[in-house]
């Protein structure tokens, strides 16, 4: 990804893990209550990271399709509804929890 | 942990005025702990003192309540637990109940039972899991058993009517489009399973939500979700793959097949019930373990701001994605 000119170095992405990073080295010496959620906060992070660096999922009005699907609208073109659907799943849990994903669907 | 709902941070001059109340004016409160700050509900140990007898106590308060929430008021949890405890269940017996005079609740005041919750500890100790699977069983099974009469006063929960139903009013509340859930829940309707008449069911049954000590089961906690449905929709609850911890061939719960505790479950006096009936109720476990991150990321935008309740907002695509894994057969 290009780095936008507006800002000087390091990138976003960077900053946000600088973050991460120090919440990971500061966990060890919080009380068990701060330190679930000063993990839960890393997680955030480094989530974020991923999604401003991802490409935007195709639009789609998903409004639309669940109401079709509820009507019984895509019952005849079930299979090719369900791979689309779930095309968009994965890449949603690529962003939130790579490590989530069967090894089927996981890059590299 | 100052990004929680607004509660007072040290209850012990309002535990102590309520037990007061109850109990007299020489009983007195201490070691007041904070156990859990659950999804929907704050739990408080205490120890009454009264006549030189220390009786260690739990309070339990709504957080997160409200008739579009799909959680029982503390009073009817209290009354669903009294009823559970009457009838010989393994849960903490309900006490009293706040009232406006106290400084505390919505809630309620029980016994408590020692051990432990947490799912990485009861799942560890396999060599204990068939002792519990068995004891799960007889308590599950005793709870469906108990006239459904009884629990009358949750006739008009949504929960209480048809599943799929409450399910998508639920998540049509919640304002946010999700095809893959539409998708289970239209997979659902087309495979309908057989009629069973209602009884009473805990709603929560799950690893994560009974007590266990030295191996053997003391409590069944957290009544927020019961209602009245089929027996089934507790052991399809139990084997929801989200509550296997990891530990996915041990379907129900991590800490037995699916088989070993329909087995189980039957062995107990319960209904004999198939695995395939079961199957449909793994595949809306997932979707309600959805509309519940749904919910929680829902109410942090609301207002009920914490890291844990954002972070339940992209959790939803995990389940989404166990939800599809199942349906396509890649996942048991």
């Amino acid at each position: 990804m290009t780095e936008p000119s507006t800002h000087y170095r390091p990138s976003t992405a960077d900053l946000i893990h600088t973050v991460a990073d120090f919440l990971d080295e500061i966990s060890p010496t919080l009380n068990s209550g701060d330190r679930y959620t000063a993990l839960v906060c890393r997680h955030i992070l480094v989530m974020v990271e991923r999604e401003i660096v991802s490409t935007p999922l195709a639009p789609l009005d998903e409004a639309a399709l669940a109401a079709a699907i509820r009507a019984g609208r895509h019952d005849a073109t079930w299979n090719a509804t369900f791979d689309a659907i779930l095309q968009r799943t994965v890449a949603r849990v690529a962003l939130a929890k790579p490590d989530h994903l069967a090894a089927k669907h996981r890059n590299e | 942990m100052a990004a929680l709902p607004a509660i007072r941070s040290d209850p012990t001059d309002a535990l102590r005025a309520a037990v007061r109340r109850r109990w007299g004016e020489t009983a007195n409160v201490e070691n007041v702990e904070q156990a859990t700050l659950g999804g929907s509900n704050r739990t408080i140990l205490f120890d009454v003192l009264q006549a030189g007898q220390r009786t260690r106590l739990v309070s339990r308060e709504e957080t997160f309540g409200g008739a579009d929430k799909p959680f029982l008021p503390p009073d009817a949890q209290f009354q669903a637990m009294s009823l559970a405890h009457e009838n010989g269940l393994d849960v903490p017996q309900p006490l009293f109940a706040y009232d406006s005079n106290d400084e505390l609740g919505p809630g309620f005041v029980t016994t408590f039972a020692a051990g432990t919750a947490l799912p990485r500890r009861v799942l560890a100790d396999t060599a204990q899991h068939e002792t519990i699977l068995h004891q799960l069983a007889e308590t599950l099974a005793r709870l469906h058993a108990i006239d459904a009469e009884k629990f009358a006063f949750l006739d008009d929960l949504p929960e209480s009517g048809d599943p799929i139903v409450a399910m998508r009013a639920r998540i049509d509340s919640l304002g946010e489009p999700h095809p893959a859930l539409e998708l289970g829940l239209r997979w659902l309707e087309l495979h309908p399973p057989p009629p069973r008449p209602r009884t009473v069911v805990h709603g929560d049954f799950r690893t994560g939500n009974f007590l266990i000590d030295n191996g053997n089961l003391t409590a069944l906690l957290d009544w927020e979700c019961c209602h009245l449905a089929s027996p089934a929709e507790d052991l399809g609850w139990f084997c929801t793959r989200s509550w296997r911890f990891g530990r996915t061939n041990h379907h129900a719960g991590g800490i037995a097949t699916r088989r070993q505790w329909l087995e189980a479950y039957h062995r107990a006096g319960g209904a004999a019930i198939t695995e395939a009936e079961i199957r449909w109720w793994e595949i809306f476990g997932l979707i309600r373990w959805a509309m519940f991150n749904i919910l929680q990321g829902h109410g942090h935008v609301q207002g009920r701001r914490s890291p844990a309740y954002a972070a339940c907002g992209r959790n939803v695509a995990l389940m989404e994605y166990d939800l599809l894994m199942t349906l396509a057969g890649d996942y048991d």
